[in-house]
């Protein structure tokens, strides 16, 4: 189990379909950023990108919620593709300002937390999420990685 | 375009607007892989149309009927890809076809709406439009 599944597992209390969606979601994130960060400029893994966004997509939970979950989609895609040009830049305040903005991909889980729990629940999950996000991306030193 | 997919859609508006942004998306995919536009902003603003897509009401409504033919039409599309510049003449022929695959999702959408009839009545003519519309971009014989 990742750091992240117990993390996952508090926010959607005992609904399996939700945990599967997160679950798939924070793989399709991942598959993303190194589809980014590689350059990658293959139509066969855009393709495949493509089609593991599709199934992502058409999860029960996603089906069921679909309309906000979508909108986050929009404003998570948002966040990161301005933390690309941020964490480029040359001002460190930029790069700081970008190193929060990779991890917007978390607001999913606030925000599955927020629709089946509430906002305590929100509360309860969100702090741990910045936890894990930042020891798993960044060194002793506290450089991003 | 949009006088087709009403009829596809029989009469079923969501339908219609689901054909219309699913014709966009797929040739938003289109452009990226055609005039090679890896740049991210290019490549996350199709993942957001994809998200969008699929949580289209009609989608919503039927993503389980239709999950199938968008994913098999995709594969045999990036067949296509991979064909349509091939040194050998029938691949590129198989390839002018193939990378039609998507037709399978608009009569997968008129099966929903109307049923085996207009799916007759309209596959054939489209096909023939999409042969018009694009032939012999690869040195295809008319």
């Amino acid at each position: 189990m990742s750091d992240w599944e117990p993390i996952y597992r508090k926010a959607v209390g005992d609904n399996e379909p939700a945990l599967n969606f997160l679950l798939a979601f924070h793989r399709y994130c991942h598959e993303i950023d190194d589809f980014i960060d590689d350059g990658v400029r293959a139509p066969d893994k855009f393709i495949a990108l493509l089609v593991h966004a599709n199934v992502l997509y058409t999860l029960p939970f996603f089906a069921l919620h679909a309309r906000e979950l979508s909108a986050a989609v929009a404003t998570i895609t948002r966040a990161y593709a301005d933390s690309l040009w941020l964490t480029a830049s040359e001002e460190a305040w930029k790069r700081q300002m970008g190193d929060t903005l990779r991890f917007a991909g978390n607001d999913m889980v606030r925000l599955v937390a927020q629709i089946l729990g509430g906002y305590d629940r929100a509360r309860e999950v969100s702090g741990n999420l910045i936890l894990v996000a930042h020891e798993h991306h960044h060194d002793e030193q506290g450089n991003p990685i | 375009m949009r006088g087709f997919f009403a009829q596809v859609a029989n009469g079923n508006p969501l339908a219609e607007d689901w054909l219309c942004r699913y014709y966009d998306f797929a040739h938003a995919v289109d452009d990226v892989i055609d005039l090679e536009r890896w740049d991210p902003e290019s490549v996350l603003a199709v993942l957001v149309q994809a998200s969008e897509v699929y949580a289209h009401p009609f989608y919503v409504l039927h993503g389980l009927r239709l999950q199938l033919p968008i994913i098999t039409s995709t594969d045999t599309y990036l067949d296509s890809v991979h064909w349509e510049k091939a040194p050998e003449l029938w691949k590129r022929q198989w390839a002018e076809v193939m990378r039609h695959a998507g037709n399978e999702v608009i009569m997968a959408v008129g099966m929903i709406c109307g049923g085996w009839e207009t799916v007759r009545k309209l596959s054939a003519p489209w096909m023939a439009s999409c042969f018009i519309y694009h032939a012999d971009r690869y040195g295809v014989p008319k």
